[in-house]
């Protein structure tokens, strides 16, 4: 294995503990600031107002953690008298579900190009997508941290659940948005994947139980992980390099993203998003593990063999080999996308705020999320608009983001997080989340811009004879400028 | 303000006001952590048989086909051998077969002769009080010698008619030429190897062997070699080196054997001077296996318990005392006597177990023909022995009631217990005995003074099962769980530590009620764990 397998494996592994206290987020932020161009990826159905955007120098770098279990300061306790504090790590359990879960995603993207064609706007863009969801039961820390003689004594410590999921696939997309009618927007994308690594904890059902009496420990479960391109991280005799995952499709899928605009006044829009429906299928260096139903109870050694000068230790290692056993097998298998949908409103208060609220559901494997936000946007100018939201996700509620999308000429940048709050005070925060780029976009035709010239000098006339204006909303390329007329 | 502006200007507060909610005070110094887990796991189990726990505290243990556990301690008291018993000593006698009458002549002329018949009888010396009536040789040895001071050759025809070999009686001619010497000599020797004597004359007599002798005088006819008168002739008879296969006879009243020893009861080694045992069905058993044919009676003196540590005898109190020992009819057979004591022949068979006896001592003697010569004749044979053998035979029926034993465990800390706040091993106990059992654990320095004790007082740590009353059988066995904590004050003192003294004391279920019973099929499962809480 060569020293940058080891590194990268390194890298993986930091990520996910990182995820336990940092948080993530499911790009709220970007949502609500619709008119930022990568917020197609969120919504394919978005009214799209610009000619031409090509990601370039920077395509849209998204990166995020997300912890639902606790926060840093949850296992820290203020002791007034010397001013300090203490650590105490059970104070983490009175935060936990029985069930919770560390995500870390990124997502980068590599290439991103769109043009219109008439009312049709076509997009073509190449991702490299990143997710891992480490799912660990409460008991698990309570095991960790207060011991098995404690509460659990004479209860079975639950790690139902406990596992990793890891997925990393290249996404080719193809999209196509189209303006229905004046209300309606709608539009699609169909990506083409190509699975790079993965892990699938398909099932884990264990649990540890200690006798109250005589603190016999009982384990019990099952568990079936399925493995793709790991063992590269592990073995050095299997050579494999993720680069040529990027062509060769030997790890092929498919998927979709589906999304619609419905802009049911001049001042209410609704709009819905699908997306990630799909599975990819893994062909390469599979292993699967699987372990049978397990039952076994350790009593402690065996006092009679140890007397009778019966090597206890070599006895007991061929049980728990022999209990443990787990079966191997190199079958291909498939994995679902994280298919998530989005579901929006908003309503605009004048030309340069605007309200939204949105709702995020996500289903990864069984398991179904769900999130919520509410944002006040501005356009204060053409080139500035900002966000600033609220949301719960993940069993956190001091979530505050903040977008910024800043244009000059044809350059777009953009910066947002969903949680800004986990810049200023990291400890304290379960989720962390920041999304960036810059787009050279080319935005609506000229002849827009003459109508909005002969408009203005229309408006000017009539501010002169006296009539207040009137804000009414125009066709233009960006949906936030408007037209002021009598 | 324009109501852009408004916006504005709300929309930045908004901002700034999450931003203030967001920078709360950062406290950077972590002055301890409180990491404290309370860790339980199983150390181990087992299940003691009663068969693994006997076979560590003594091998003599018995179960009978009811499943009863005994101890039997096996001991042979005594052994009499025949050659401890009756030897035959070497015996010599000198007879005169000089011719009576001899006239002095200055010629004896050559080739006249004269003879001497006579018949002699021997009177072997066995042991005082002893007859030998018949005796069969294994070996030995029978010298003739033969002395003449005549000038004259001489012959001598000897014929012993109680010796029989191959169904005759040996007879011998001995030659003696005279040579010029003074005196003429001469031996021969017989060996006695399958001979088969008569010692009784015929049948009148013991002890008694006869020989008949013809001496034959022959002149030689040399001027100077005269008849003096005074010449002698002599036989001089000797047994030497006798061997027996085989005697009849009367032996005599003789003290056979007379014996003081003790037997090791290992059950009772460990055990303290404390508290009471009582063994309600003991049996003290003596086997005597006999092949002498001589009636024989046992005196068993004393019997008694001696507890080690008092040095307090307590004696057995044995009637009869005198047994006689039953004997073969014939050679070649043996016969055995079996002498039983138990609490329905005996007065205290039963209370001489009650202290803790390291040792049963004795002494016994036995004498032969205690009735004495009855006329009825004693045999013995070379392979003739008579074997003394004491069972006794304890079963586990009756009750014990603050039987204390202790040991001396060697200890050192080997490991590092900074990191234990406090230790608690849990001893879940099922106990199919009717036993209980109560501890104390003593930790004490290398002077042997206490550093801490266990318990605050000794601790019942495993309770008796359930015992029927009237069969002293087990019911149902008892569960029970002890706690044996260590708080971190006395984790801190196994420092100092060095020895490790256990004391238990053992008790029977309702010892004051109840008899119980051992069987095989007790057994006793402890599970054994531990529960540590970690200091950070």
């Amino acid at each position: 294995m060569s020293i940058h397998k080891y590194n990268r494996l390194t890298l993986i592994v930091a990520f996910i503990f990182a995820a336990f206290i940092l948080n993530a987020q499911k790009n709220f932020t970007m949502y609500h600031l619709s008119q930022t161009t990568q917020a197609n990826y969120l919504n394919p159905g978005f009214k799209q107002e610009n000619r031409f955007y090509i990601n370039l120098p920077i395509g849209m770098q998204n990166i995020s953690f997300m912890n639902s279990g606790f926060k840093v300061s949850d296992a820290l306790e203020y002791r007034t008298q010397d001013d300090s504090l203490e650590l105490k790590p059970n104070l983490l359990l009175a935060q936990m579900k029985d069930l919770n879960y560390a995500n870390f995603e990124m997502s980068n993207e590599l290439f991103g190009l769109s043009f219109k064609i008439k009312e049709n706007f076509i997009s073509l863009s190449v991702r490299n997508r990143f997710q891992t969801r480490f799912t660990y039961p409460q008991d698990l820390f309570e095991f960790a941290f207060e011991g098995n003689g404690n509460d659990l004594l004479g209860k079975r410590a639950s790690l139902d659940g406990f596992g990793l999921n890891l997925t990393s696939y290249f996404e080719y997309g193809l999209g196509f948005n189209r303006n229905i009618n004046d209300k309606l927007t709608v539009g699609g994308r169909i990506k083409l994947l190509s699975g790079i690594a993965n892990i699938n904890t398909a099932k884990t059902e264990f649990g540890i139980t200690t006798d109250a009496n005589s603190f016999a420990i009982t384990i019990d479960g099952s568990s079936e992980i399925n493995t793709s391109n790991i063992s590269p991280f592990t073995d050095s005799t299997v050579s494999y390099s993720p680069i040529s995952s990027l062509f060769n499709f030997a790890n092929m899928g498919f998927g979709i993203d589906l999304g619609a605009s419905y802009q049911y006044n001049d001042k209410l829009n609704f709009n819905a998003s699908l997306l990630d429906l799909g599975v990819i299928k893994w062909k390469t260096n599979v292993n699967n593990y699987i372990s049978n139903d397990v039952n076994y109870t350790f009593d402690g050694i065996n006092l009679n063999q140890a007397l009778d000068s019966i090597d206890i230790f070599t006895e007991l290692s061929d049980t728990l080999r022999s209990v443990f056993k787990q079966n191997e097998n190199n079958e291909s298998y498939s994995t679902a996308l994280r298919t998530k949908f989005y579901l929006g409103g908003s309503y605009k208060f004048n030309d340069f705020f605007n309200s939204s609220i949105l709702i995020y559901n996500e289903i990864i494997g069984q398991k179904y999320n769900v999130g919520t936000s509410i944002a006040g946007n501005i356009q204060l100018k053409r080139w500035l608009s900002a966000s600033v939201n609220y949301s719960i996700y993940g069993r956190s509620y001091n979530n505050v983001g903040f977008g910024l999308n800043l244009k000059g000429g044809p350059v777009q940048f953009y910066a947002m997080t969903d949680n800004i709050l986990a810049m200023i005070n990291p400890i304290s925060a379960k989720h962390f989340h920041i999304s960036f780029g810059m787009n050279i976009v080319v935005g609506p035709i000229k002849e827009n811009k003459k109508i909005k010239q002969e408009t203005r000098e229309k408006e000017r006339q009539e501010r002169k004879a006296g009539n207040q204006p009137k804000v009414e909303k125009v066709e233009t390329a960006d949906p936030v400028q408007t037209k002021e007329t009598n | 303000m324009n109501r852009k502006s408004l916006v504005l200007l709300s929309f930045s507060l908004f901002t700034l006001a999450v931003l203030l909610i967001g920078c709360k005070k950062k406290i950077s110094k972590i002055a301890n952590t409180g990491w404290n887990p309370n860790i339980a796991v199983p150390i181990g189990e087992a299940t003691f048989e009663m068969s693994d726990l006997i076979v560590n505290i003594d091998s003599t243990f018995e179960v009978n086909s009811l499943g009863e556990i005994s101890i039997n301690y096996e001991e042979n008291l005594d052994s009499v051998l025949a050659s401890d018993f009756f030897t035959l000593d070497d015996y010599t006698e000198n007879f005169d077969l000089t011719p009576p009458g001899l006239v002095p002549v200055p010629i004896f002329p050559n080739g006249e002769e004269f003879t001497n018949s006579t018949t002699i009888s021997t009177s072997y010396s066995a042991p005082a009080g002893t007859e030998i009536n018949t005796l069969n040789f294994n070996s030995g040895n029978l010298v003739l010698t033969l002395t003449s001071t005549f000038q004259h050759d001489a012959t001598f025809s000897v014929t012993l008619p109680d010796l029989i070999k191959n169904g005759s009686p040996i007879t011998r001619t001995i030659n003696l030429n005279y040579l010029g010497s003074p005196t003429t000599t001469q031996s021969i020797s017989i060996d006695l190897t399958d001979v088969a004597a008569d010692f009784t004359a015929g049948g009148t007599l013991a002890n008694s062997l006869r020989a008949s002798v013809d001496a034959t005088i022959t002149g030689t006819g040399t001027p100077g070699n005269p008849i003096v008168g005074n010449e002698e002739l002599h036989l001089d008879l000797s047994l030497n080196n006798l061997e027996y296969k085989n005697i009849t006879g009367y032996f005599g009243q003789e003290v056979l054997t007379s014996a003081t020893d003790s037997l090791l009861l290992k059950i009772f080694q460990s055990a303290n001077n404390q508290g009471s045992l009582s063994f309600s069905n003991p049996t003290l058993t003596f086997n005597i296996e006999n092949s002498f044919g001589v009636p024989i009676n046992i005196n068993l003196g004393t019997f008694y318990s001696i507890d080690s540590i008092t040095g307090q005898s307590h004696s057995l109190v044995i009637s009869p005392s005198a047994i006689n020992v039953n004997t073969p009819a014939n050679m070649g057979q043996s016969a055995s006597t079996s002498i039983v004591m138990n609490k329905n022949n005996t007065t205290n068979i039963d209370k001489i177990f009650d202290v803790n006896p390291r040792y049963l001592a004795y002494n016994l003697s036995a004498t032969t023909n205690p009735a004495g010569n009855t006329g009825n004749l004693n045999f013995i044979e070379s392979t003739s022995m008579m074997k003394i053998r004491a069972n006794l035979h304890l079963p586990f029926e009756g009750s014990a009631s603050g039987i204390s034993a202790s040991d001396t465990l060697e200890y050192s800390l080997d490991n590092d217990i900074d990191l234990l706040e406090s230790v608690m091993l849990r001893l879940d106990v099922n106990n199919g005995f009717p036993v209980s059992f109560n501890a104390q654990i003593t930790f004490v320095d290398e002077n042997y003074n206490t550093v801490f004790t266990l318990f605050d007082t000794p601790t019942r740590v495993i309770n008796g099962a359930l015992v029927n009353n009237a069969t002293g059988k087990v019911t149902s066995s008892v569960q029970k769980v002890t706690d044996v904590k260590l708080s971190s004050e006395k984790v801190n003192l196994l420092r100092q530590v060095k020895h490790i003294i256990v004391n238990g004391i053992v008790s029977t279920t309702d010892p004051q009620n109840t008899n119980v019973k051992l069987y095989d099929s007790y057994n006793i499962a402890i599970k054994l764990g531990i529960q540590v809480t970690l200091k950070n």
